[in-house]
């Protein structure tokens, strides 16, 4: 009787708004107060060899995720070009005594996704696993990350595949474009300026002992962290890690790892085009290099600049490009920041009878933003408060906070960063965006790469006066 | 967006055979200093559900692990219920949807959801159209409001300069995604050889450039009074909520949309082949490919999970019997995929070949076949089996981490089934299979059956395109 009689009370008070008050649909509610942010706790133990283990308890789902970085990437690709990529790519081929087909087995028999992929700077090797099977699982890594076979004929197996999606990334316009855009403006030299995956001249030639030796002088606990994220205490996370990685021999890495790639030398801007006859759209990449992320006190503002022209939706470059004038599927800019000075490149795929129609517009924004239209302070706001409100979903899952650790740990940034660059984006004012955006975005010196059908489209940009014209080859690498 | 770092992508693709589930029980011993864990993954979602007078169906799920909420609402429209001409309208209409109503300027979606710091999106197929935003928690009345105001009263805002805009936005969507994209075309050509004119899944949801010129703002006004109307639509709310509160919020901003005409009911279309239909495309490409699709199953046929272990085991991944053979043994294909796409009304089974510069298409076709008479003769072997439930009990947990993939699956247990939580219930039915279920499914509609052989080619050469296969005494 008392169950229901408070049920009926409260179907009668939650009927009173709706039948006495009208809605006003004009007005934006107001947001309720905003949770509290909450940063995971981190629990940090170096092993005797040195390895680096973070991890966070995570009790919503009987699972576990397992990032380990290794600090080398193709930046550290030095004399072979593609033997990052190749080297991570053979860990799992083969490894702890499994021949790869039986490596692939075993890990699909406990359906955890277990991968290694090497980017500019660091190679991850990432673990997703149900709790049950951590054992396992980790054991599975750890043949990967200390065992690797390196056989011969999966090198060769390796070599043969990655010639053949060498030889057909030709047919992807968006490939060719982003490539020699980084060739370009870093110069084929540089740690940033060559293909991660390789050429066909480097891949044709790789032997194994330029896989034995990039694993040899990189893959080191000292050289690494693991972060273990998930269904499992401190203590159980220890306990895997030392077992797995507790028998990983240390070495001195190379003392080349300690410097940081160079900026380098600027050019007035310049345009550089592919041909793909019949092609429906043209590949823009406009930009230049841009400055280190632990080394700049500009990086906050940065990122805040990045949001308002380019970085999302209602950025700048979308809803001109895009939304005002229909001439792309997506328009947009993204900021690269690495130990180096990673790139800043304004991108879209446009229709073929808009190609210089997008130059134009493309260029017009990011001189704009430099002075002539600044970020105003609605918009610097607004850019702010994305930023700054997308953080708990940044850590929705495991996987976000492995993410977000190995960010902190690879650039050796203290816990409290965690939080704080909240507090510093929120700090950003829009003179500092503008003086940000003077000072590092260079129209004047950027690569501007466009691939698509030249018969229809380099009249009209060569119109546009943007700088020298140079055709490439079809793939993008050399003066036609 | 391809690189993921900007939202608002609409997506025209088919969401295909993204729906396994299950359980359990692989025979690994007890794992040292872990408690105990039953073998049986129970998967709990709990939800509300509750009825607006108007139609409008909401189911709300509580999980208060972050403080964020997701909100996905599906109208049962798709580009199966297109009229003949307007080929990719209900995808260029899922467009429209973003452009403003009556008290939201046009951008004004995408900018209150992403003040919030949140993401949104929408993607339309051949049966559904679905909109979703995840924000701090703190903002769910700020998307309701937001929802309601499109689902109520988008005419008001409605103009033909926003049209013309999306209209040139979809064409080069197609343009991006299809039409410059190696082998893009060759996903559309596949539906227009299985599926017969007419047929809900003929045309691509995509659609033809010419019937996205066609659209007018006649169109745009018809559909929507006739589909976007609360009692063809469903809402589920999942994260940091009180089912309380999300009732009382729902039924204010939602409550007096006025209900519509009830939608038709949707039936099973399966379609058959009476010989196999061959067909090649010449392409920018450089290695050739080759697809066979056989018709199969619709999505919750009792033969559907059967179907999908055949096509994990045939090959899905580095396990799989076609990798094996073909990519890694052979070294003849670059690639390989197979498995079962089930929609609600018609299935089919498909095997893409990727073939390394020099090596035949028509062997490696031939080799398919090879392939599937053993596993369908054979059987497959208990490792595969347990590789193949495994792997399902695992995806079935991991597609519970984020409230957007939970409140979308939950969406799609309540259209299709009337019911939001049969998690459990797939996780059964998929861990129920028998090696002699893949066999029978496999001789019933796949081994020897008619079928779809479509090829790929570089321009220009024809003459790498798989032939057909002499015939055996």
């Amino acid at each position: 009787m008392t169950r229901i009689a408070l049920a009926a009370i409260g179907a009668c008070v939650l009927a009173g708004p709706l039948a006495g008050q009208q809605l006003d649909r004009s007005k934006r509610p107001a947001a309720a107060p905003a949770p509290a942010v909450v940063a995971p706790v981190i629990v940090k133990r170096t092993l005797p060899n040195g390895l680096q283990v973070w991890s966070v308890t995570r009790r919503e789902l009987p699972i576990v995720n397992a990032l380990l970085v290794v600090r080398a990437g193709s930046a550290q690709d030095g004399s072979v070009p593609g033997i990052a990529d190749v080297t991570a790519s053979l860990l799992d081929q083969g490894a702890g005594g499994r021949s790869a087909i039986e490596f692939g087995n075993a890990v699909a028999f406990l359906g955890a996704n277990l991968n290694a992929s090497a980017g500019d700077e660091q190679t991850q090797v990432s673990l997703l696993t149900l709790r049950k099977h951590a054992d396992s699982a980790f054991a599975l890594m750890s043949d990967m990350v200390v065992r690797p076979a390196f056989a011969p004929e999966e090198l060769e197996r390796e070599r043969r595949s990655r010639l053949q999606a060498l030889r057909s990334q030709k047919d992807r316009p968006t490939i060719i474009a982003t490539q020699a855009f980084e060739r370009l403006v870093y110069g084929a030299d540089h740690p940033y300026g060559h293909p991660g995956n390789g050429t066909l001249e480097t891949i044709g030639k790789v032997a194994r002992a330029d896989v034995a030796g990039f694993y040899d002088s990189w893959y080191r606990p000292n050289n690494a962290v693991l972060i273990v994220v998930g269904d499992l205490s401190a203590a159980e996370a220890q306990a895997l890690a030392t077992r797995a990685f507790g028998a990983w021999k240390a070495k001195p890495v190379p003392a080349a790892a300690a410097a940081v790639p160079a900026r380098p030398a600027p050019h007035a801007t310049a345009v550089y085009l592919v041909d793909k006859p019949g092609a429906a759209q043209s590949e823009i990449r406009i930009g230049h290099a841009l400055v280190p992320r632990s080394t700049s006190p500009d990086y906050y503002a940065l990122r805040v600049l990045n949001a308002a022209l380019g970085g999302a939706f209602t950025s700048r470059v979308n809803l001109n490009i895009r939304e005002a004038k229909g001439y792309t599927y997506g328009a947009r800019t993204t900021m690269t920041f690495d130990r180096g000075p990673g790139p800043f490149v304004a991108s879209a795929g446009v229709f073929t009878a808009k190609t210089d129609s997008s130059l134009i517009e493309f260029m017009k924004e990011i001189r704009d933003i430099r002075g002539p239209r600044p970020v105003s302070e609605a918009e610097a706001e607004f850019a702010r408060a994305s930023l700054i409100r997308a953080y708990p979903r940044a850590l929705e899952t495991n996987a976000g906070v492995a993410a977000t650790l190995a960010d902190l740990a690879f650039f050796r940034l203290p816990d409290s960063e965690l939080t704080g660059y909240l507090t510093k984006l929120a700090q950003v004012k829009p003179a500092d965006v503008t003086r940000v955006a003077e000072k590092y975005l260079s129209p004047d010196s950027s690569v501007i790469v466009v691939v698509g059908d030249l018969a229809r489209i380099q009249p009209g940009i060569e119109a546009l006066h943007l700088g020298p014209v140079t055709v490439l080859d079809a793939d993008g690498l050399a003066a036609r | 967006m391809r690189d993921g770092r900007m939202e608002g992508r609409k997506g025209g693709r088919i969401n295909q055979g993204v729906r396994r589930i299950v359980v359990l029980a692989v025979l690994l011993s007890a794992l040292p200093g872990f408690r105990p864990s039953a073998s049986a993954q129970a998967l709990r979602v709990p939800t509300d559900t509750f009825t607006l007078s108007n139609g409008l169906k909401v189911a709300v799920h509580e999980d208060h692990s972050a403080p964020l909420v997701a909100v996905n609402l599906w109208y049962h429209v798709g580009s199966g219920r297109e009229v003949a001409g307007r080929s990719g309208f209900a995808h260029l209409f899922e467009h429209m949807m973003f452009q403003g109503s009556k008290d939201v300027d046009k951008g004004g979606h995408f900018g209150v959801v992403q003040e919030a710091g949140g993401t949104l999106n929408g993607s339309t197929n051949t049966d559904r159209t679905n909109y979703y935003e995840m924000v701090p928690s703190n903002y769910l009345e700020q998307v309701l409001w937001l929802e309601a105001d499109r689902m109520g009263y988008l005419l008001d805002a409605f103009s033909q300069e926003k049209l013309d805009n999306q209209r040139d936005v979809v064409k080069n969507e197609r343009r991006q995604n299809y039409e410059n994209a190696p082998y893009g075309l060759a996903s559309i050509r596949l539906g227009e050889m299985l599926y017969p004119e007419g047929h809900p899944y003929h045309a691509p949801t995509i659609g033809y450039q010419a019937d996205l010129t066609a659209a007018s703002p006649e169109d745009v006004a018809g559909f929507f009074r006739q589909w976007y109307v609360p009692n063809n639509a469903s809402l589920v709310i999942a994260g940091d909520v009180k089912p309380a509160d999300v009732r009382r919020l729902v039924t204010r901003y939602f409550g007096d949309i006025p209900a519509g005409q009830p939608a038709p009911a949707v039936k099973p279309l399966p379609v058959t082949l009476s010989a196999d239909r061959r067909d090649v495309m010449e392409d920018r490409v450089t290695l050739a490919r080759v697809s066979l699709v056989w018709p199969t199953v619709e999505r919750w046929n009792a033969d559907e999970d059967a179907l999908d272990i055949f096509g994990a085991i045939l090959g899905q991944g580095r396990s799989s019997r076609l990798y094996q053979r073909l990519v890694y043994r052979e070294q003849a294909a670059q690639a390989v995929n197979a498995g079962q796409g089930s929609r609600p009304q018609a299935g089919q089974f498909q095997v893409t070949v990727t073939a390394r510069e020099g090596a035949s298409l028509s062997q490696l076709e031939r080799e398919v076949y090879e392939e599937i008479a053993r596993l369908a003769d054979e059987g497959p072997t208990a490792e595969e089996m347990a590789r193949a439930r495994n792997g399902n009990e695992a995806r079935s947990v991991y597609q519970l981490q984020t409230l957007l993939g939970k409140a979308d699956r939950i969406n799609q247990y309540l259209t299709e089934r009337g019911t939001p939580d049969l998690f459990n219930q797939e996780l059964a039915r998929y861990a129920a299979v028998t090696p002699a279920d893949v066999q029978r499914v496999a001789r019933a509609y796949i081994r020897g059956r008619p079928h779809i052989i479509l090829s790929v080619v570089p321009n220009g050469h024809r003459e790498l395109a798989a032939q057909a296969p002499e015939v055996h005494p």
